[in-house]
């Protein structure tokens, strides 16, 4: 029943999508599974807050449904735990009829949706769908990441300190007066940049390698925190 | 007959001032009692007192004087009590009275001075039905402090329920449905039928703890504590308040707070029932006796125009009402009172025209568990 946890830091991952699902009721949390099931989805299914973040696979295309009233870790405070893991899973909140303010509350710190009880069991599917449709976005965007990060690190640190001084806008002109190289020689670490990155423009090397630096350096600055 | 002194004494006083022979018969009737009874001096001189009493203390003065005459045993003279007097048309009236004997020349005479307590006991009673009126709101608000815990309880059933019904709709819209799964998922969905069934039956086991706690009342006391909350909405509508309360009667074992808004509602529904019949009676009659069986029985019977036949005992259902602005529970919730101190509450018509509601309550041997 419980994940097996890959330490491997891929994330291409070409399972099937999962769906976790935490309730603290038995009888509605095996209704929800048999419901997803029977629609064909893949759920893990568990009675805790808790129960779940210990058995959380990261690297898993999933999103979670989970009762926001729970005793124990509340729904709001499993979203805090997931948000100081950095764990950007799609999260749906089933909150009952005077919850709302919760959910709310829930929504602000970075939950995705929320549903409201009783609903309909196509709305839960709906919004199932599209928490995990997100989710595949997300990842696809973070794997290309990557993808650049790894080819990043093949660059010499010369062609490293080009490619940051390129990307922050500054002129060929500039950046061979500070390092003290001929213009001549810039242009090449630009070219060979350009190569090892597999890029095809400047803009597109501003865009995408511009995102990844931005990345690292705010998870940097948090990880400082 | 009387020196100026004591008549000069007699008319000054605010109280009524009677004073009676050996016979019983009236010999003295001041101002302030010819204003209070409604009998002038002259119509009441020379009668028996008990006109001056309701049933059932006019069954019992009789009883007491004639003791009083056999072995000097004092009563009330010298103690004094509160009780209820009889004006000229009929309007019973909270009094309190007090007794003194003087032996003269022409033998025993008693006097009675009587104060009335109407407005004192108006205001007791404004305060009671404050109270009466809080305590409702209490049981209110309690009971909807737990309707949300309640809905908690019964949604989260309810909602495996219906998701366990959408799923095995699911399953037996593929080609092949799982039979195994289908009868597994029916069974679940009983369960949780069961589970909301538990939680409501937990719940009427807690308001059956909840039960207010009874114990042996005076009937008629009941009666006499809210008589002015009775005259208030009667009189309002120019409708007069006749009591008929009976002696004797044996304790009944009820909660008086319960027994009480019972009473108010059976008064007040007579006062509604009257209020657009334009028939020449326009009094209500409340009454108390024995019952054969030695419980109590209380009737209260108006001369509206009574209740349709065809609505038969559906008027003690809930929500059945008559009123335009009636929620119809007033009989249902008094029937489930009555019913919880064992005893019953039924209509009839009266023969005189209109309705009279009666309850009969067991003697308490029988009602006590």
């Amino acid at each position: 029943m419980s994940p097996t946890k890959t330490p491997s830091v891929t994330r291409a991952d070409h399972r099937d999508p999962i769906v976790y699902l935490v309730d603290d009721d038995e009888a509605i949390r095996d209704s929800l599974g048999l419901l997803l099931r029977s629609v064909g989805l893949d759920c893990e299914i568990y009675a805790s807050a808790l129960e779940f973040l210990g058995a959380y696979d990261p690297n898993r295309h999933s999103c979670l449904v989970a009762d926001i009233r729970m005793p124990g870790l509340s729904g709001l405070e499993l979203q805090q735990r997931l948000n100081e893991q950095h764990a950007e899973v799609p999260v749906i909140f089933i909150t009952g009829h005077g919850d709302v303010p919760m959910a709310v509350n829930a929504m602000k710190s970075g939950a995705s949706d929320f549903i409201q009880k009783p609903f309909r069991d196509q709305d839960l599917i709906d919004r199932i769908h599209k928490a995990l449709a997100s989710d595949r976005e997300r990842r696809a965007s973070r794997a290309q990441e990557d993808a650049i990060r790894e080819r990043i690190s093949t660059l010499t640190p010369r062609e490293t300190e080009v490619m940051r001084r390129v990307v922050r806008g500054q002129a060929n002109k500039v950046i061979a007066f500070d390092l003290g190289v001929s213009q001549r020689t810039v242009e090449l670490h630009r070219a060979r940049v350009m190569r090892k990155l597999k890029m095809r423009s400047l803009a597109e090397l501003v865009s995408t390698v511009g995102k990844v630096l931005g990345r690292d350096e705010a998870s940097g600055i948090a990880a400082a925190q | 007959m009387v020196s100026a002194e004591l008549r000069a004494l007699l008319d000054a006083a605010v109280d009524a001032i009677v004073m009676v022979d050996e016979q019983e018969r009236i010999t003295t009737f001041n101002p302030a009692a010819e204003r209070l009874f409604g009998y002038s001096a002259e119509s009441a001189i020379g009668r028996d007192v008990a006109m001056l009493m309701p049933e059932p203390y006019r069954s019992e003065h009789h009883g007491y004087v004639s003791r009083y005459m056999q072995t000097g045993e004092p009563h009330i003279i010298g103690i004094g009590r509160e009780t209820l007097a009889l004006r000229a048309d009929g309007q019973t009236f909270p009094i309190a009275l007090s007794v003194g004997e003087a032996r003269g020349p022409n033998g025993r005479r008693f006097v009675a001075i009587i104060r009335d307590l109407t407005a004192l006991r108006a205001a007791e009673q404004s305060a009671h039905a404050v109270e009466l009126r809080l305590s409702q709101v209490g049981r209110f608000n309690l009971m909807g402090e737990m309707a949300a815990g309640i809905a908690h309880e019964i949604n989260q059933p309810l909602g495996a329920i219906a998701t366990y019904a959408q799923a095995a709709k699911r399953i037996l819209e593929r080609e092949h449905p799982e039979m195994q799964t289908l009868i597994d998922v029916c069974k679940k969905i009983d369960e949780q039928a069961l589970r909301a069934g538990r939680v409501l039956e937990n719940l009427r086991k807690f308001i059956r703890k909840q039960e207010i706690r009874t114990e042996p009342i005076d009937l008629n006391k009941v009666i006499v504590d809210v008589l002015n909350l009775i005259e208030a909405d009667a009189h309002a509508e120019g409708i007069r308040v006749v009591l008929r309360l009976g002696s004797e009667l044996s304790a009944v074992r009820a909660n008086a707070v319960q027994l009480q808004q019972v009473v108010l509602n059976l008064t007040r529904n007579a006062v509604d029932a009257m209020r657009d019949s334009s028939g020449k009676e326009r009094d209500i009659e409340v009454a108390t006796e024995r019952t054969a069986m030695g419980g109590v029985r209380i009737s209260v019977a108006d001369h509206g125009p009574g209740v349709l036949r065809q609505l038969g005992d559906n008027i003690f259902h809930p929500f059945v009402t008559t009123k335009r602005e009636g929620l119809g529970v007033g009989l249902a919730i008094s029937r489930t009172i009555v019913q919880s101190y064992g005893g019953s509450l039924a209509y009839q018509d009266n023969p005189g025209g209109g309705a009279i509601f009666v309850v009969e309550l067991p003697p308490p041997e029988e009602s006590s568990q």
